[in-house]
Order: C-alpha cells, then sequence, then structure tokens
C-alpha cells in the first residue's frame, strides 16, 4: 500500500471509524512515515474544525422567520381544503336540484302508449294466453265495467264492430292495460287515443277499442 | 408543560412520563394527529437540525431556509402516513437531504465549484497573519463545497450532527461501506482544501 493509499485509512482511523484490523496495520506504518505521521496530525486538526460547526449558534432570527413560513404554508394549504369543501357542497347541491327537477317534471307514460308501442315480439309472448284472456281474464269489477259499452256495442251492431285484424293490430300487453285502455278513451278521446280513436266526424264518432286477440278488434260507434 | 418545552429545546430529550409514553412522543402523536400547537413544538425542537443541515449542504442561508421550510411542510402533508412508533429525527434528516439534493439540482452543478473558488480567494486574504474563529469555520464551509453531494451529506450527517456511520448510511440509503468511503474522501478532501490556503498564505 502507498501513502495514499493510507490517508484514506488514516481519514477514518481519526474518528475511530476504521476496523481493529485495519488500523493495527495502519499504525504499524505511521510508525514508519513521518509524512503519514504528519499527516493524520493535521487532518486530526482540520477534524476539530470541521467539528466545531455543530457549536455554531443558528441564527434566531432566521430559525423564527423558518418556523413563521411553514405556519404560514400550513394554513396556505388548509384553505384549497375548505375552498373544496365548498365546492363540494355547491355540487352536491346542483345534483339534489338536477334530480327534483327531473323526478318534478317527469310524467309517466300511460298504458295507452304501452299499447302503441307494442311489438311483435310482446304479441308472440302473449299470444298463447290471449284467446282465453279475451273473454275470462276480465276477472276484476273495473274490467268488467270498462269493457261492459263494448259487448253493449257488440250486441248492438255485431257486423260492425268485429272487422278483420289489421295489418299492423293493437293490442294491450296484459288485461290491466286494456282496461285502463278502455277507461282513458271514455275520458279522453280525442287525446292520448289519437291513433285508435278516429278522427271525429261531423256527423259520428267511432272509438276502437282492442282485446287481447289481435283478430279481434272492436269499433264503438257514436252519434 | 412549558418547563417539559424547555427540557425539549435544552436537552434534546423530553422526560418519561410515567405510563404514557414521552411528553415528545405525545407532542408528535398530537402533531401528526392535525394538531398546529403540537405541529409548532415540533418545529421549535427540531429546526435547528434541519436548518443547519440545510445550510451546510446548500451552503446557502436563503436555500438553506427554504429548504428547512419544504421539509416541515413535507411533514405536516404526509403525517398521515408518518408511523409515530418511529423516531422522528431520522426521517427529518433524510428529507433535509433530498429536499436539497432537488434544490442543488435546479441550481446549476457549476455554480458551487465557482462559489468554492471565489471563497477560497477571499479566504487566502488574511492581514492580521491569524485565523479567527469565524474565519475557521467559512474555510470549512467552502471546503464543503468543493465535495460532491453524496460526500457532503456523509461528512455534514456524521462529523457535524454526530451521527453513527449506520445511522448515516440508513438516512442516506446506502451501505455502512459506501458510506465510510465517502467519509473518508471528503476527510482527505478537506484536509487538502486548508492546505492549499495555509500553503497560499504562508
Amino acid at each position: 500500500m502507498s501513502c495514499l493509499d493510507f490517508e484514506k485509512l488514516i481519514a477514518l482511523d481519526v474518528e475511530g471509524d476504521l476496523p481493529e484490523r485495519k488500523a493495527a496495520k495502519l499504525g504499524q506504518h505511521l510508525k514508519a512515515c513521518r509524512n503519514c505521521q504528519a499527516f493524520a496530525e493535521r487532518l486530526q486538526a482540520s477534524q476539530a474544525l470541521v467539528k466545531s460547526l455543530a457549536q455554531e449558534p443558528a441564527d434566531e432570527a432566521m430559525l423564527e422567520e423558518v418556523r413563521q413560513r411553514v405556519l404560514r404554508g400550513i394554513a396556505a394549504e388548509s384553505e384549497p381544503h375548505r375552498f373544496q369543501a365548498w365546492r363540494f357542497a355547491l355540487g352536491a347541491v346542483l345534483v339534489a336540484t338536477v334530480i327534483f327537477a327531473a323526478v318534478t317534471l317527469w310524467r309517466p307514460r300511460g298504458p295507452l302508449h304501452v299499447a302503441r308501442a307494442s311489438r311483435p315480439q310482446s304479441r308472440e309472448r302473449l299470444a298463447p294466453t290471449a284467446p282465453r284472456r279475451g273473454q275470462d281474464a276480465l276477472a276484476t269489477a273495473g274490467e268488467a265495467a270498462a269493457l261492459r259499452p263494448v259487448r253493449e256495442t257488440s250486441k248492438q251492431a255485431p257486423t260492425q264492430a268485429v272487422r278483420p285484424a289489421p295489418t299492423a293490430p293493437e293490442y294491450s300487453r296484459t288485461g290491466t292495460d286494456r282496461a285502463s285502455l278502455v277507461f282513458r278513451s271514455r275520458k279522453q278521446p280525442r287525446g292520448s287515443l289519437t291513433a285508435s280513436v278516429k278522427p271525429p266526424q261531423p256527423a259520428q264518432l267511432t272509438v276502437k277499442l282492442v282485446t287481447d286477440d289481435p283478430n279481434v278488434v272492436i269499433y264503438w260507434l257514436l252519434d | 408543560m412549558e418547563s417539559d418545552e424547555l427540557a425539549l429545546r435544552m436537552t434534546g430529550s423530553a422526560p418519561e412520563v410515567e405510563g404514557s409514553g414521552s411528553v415528545e412522543e405525545q407532542i408528535l402523536k398530537r402533531a401528526l394527529a392535525g394538531d398546529r400547537v403540537a405541529f409548532d413544538r415540533i418545529i421549535l425542537r427540531y429546526e435547528r437540525q434541519v436548518l443547519m443541515t440545510a445550510w451546510r449542504l446548500l451552503g446557502r442561508r436563503e436555500e438553506a431556509q427554504d429548504a428547512a421550510q419544504e421539509v416541515f411542510l413535507r411533514l405536516y402533508r404526509y403525517r398521515h402516513h408518518f408511523d409515530e412508533r418511529r423516531p422522528l429525527l431520522p426521517w427529518l434528516y433524510r428529507m433535509t437531504v433530498n429536499v436539497c439534493h432537488d434544490l442543488h439540482r435546479k441550481r446549476r452543478q457549476d455554480d458551487a465549484l465557482a462559489a468554492g473558488e471565489v471563497d477560497q480567494a477571499k479566504l487566502a486574504y488574511d492581514p492580521a497573519g491569524e485565523i479567527t474563529r469565524s474565519e475557521q469555520r467559512r474555510i470549512i464551509q467552502a471546503a464543503l463545497k468543493t465535495l460532491t453531494e453524496k460526500e457532503r451529506a456523509a461528512i455534514v450527517l456524521r462529523d457535524i450532527e454526530g451521527l453513527a456511520t449506520k445511522d448515516v448510511a440508513g438516512i442516506l440509503g446506502s451501505s455502512e461501506t459506501t458510506v465510510r468511503s465517502q467519509i473518508s474522501t471528503a476527510r482527505v478532501k478537506i484536509r487538502k482544501f486548508v492546505d492549499t490556503l495555509e500553503r497560499k498564505r504562508s
């Protein structure tokens, strides 16, 4: 090892960072090398200077300034959270308003629309039960009452009431729908029954009633 | 509580409170829970170590203040992730080194070397022929600037802050062997810097 290599060992040994085995080797070299001895002495002096920095008093004004800056920084960082809380609250209010408005303005579509929007697959699904429902499914009093005029009309003008099925027959999905259809057809002949009710004519009003059976369509002629 | 705080600041260690851990632990716990007053006490307790370490690492007062501020702000930001059972000081040292590294990277690297040369020229002028204590410190401060960033961090933590080599290795995320090598190189460099200065004087 050269003196240059021993300098590094001296630099560690001066603060006790050198392992014993290497320290012993260095000790032997120092006994023989005056240059390294001198370097070790000078290194101890510079180390004393370095370590004296630890005793250097901190500038109190500097410390206070840092502390104030940190506290201000913490306060500033808390501000956005408060702002975010406000934004969150505002957003929640807006969402609630939109939901309220949607619920208030929303009008559920009536059964007639269901009937009008009926599609072939609905017919297929209901087809097996349709003939039975046509006569028997009118179990409730409401349904019976609703269809009473139809039966009467059928008796009065059977040849006119029963016609061949239209190409795109309209029918109710359920018996309840049909009852609603009939009920509405009485109250709103010109409103939601636009598709079923023929345009009013000066002399005669014709009401078209749809049954579960797509082959049976009842027309009610009113004077 | 006042006397506890005084004890904290003077001795650096907190008195034990029977059955409830040290006062320092309690203050740290409260500070990490968001108590501003407790956090203020934590700053009071550790600001000297953080600021002076940053000053040694950066060599500039204003930057050291910026670094110290950032270290405590990071502690506040990440307080929920801090394990209160672990000692705070090593974490603060590690954060100080990291923040100073970031600041150092932002500053152009040749700046530090140039500053060291300027200081050396200034220090070489000594009309009285004697080196005062404050001047000695300036010499060492200038010598620190001639070190690499890692060497400087190792020597500041080991020799100035007085930490054990093992702790320095833990803070810097290096092996003890690496830290020993950095310390050794740094001490030799400092000695040679002072030798050069003395030769100029004579």
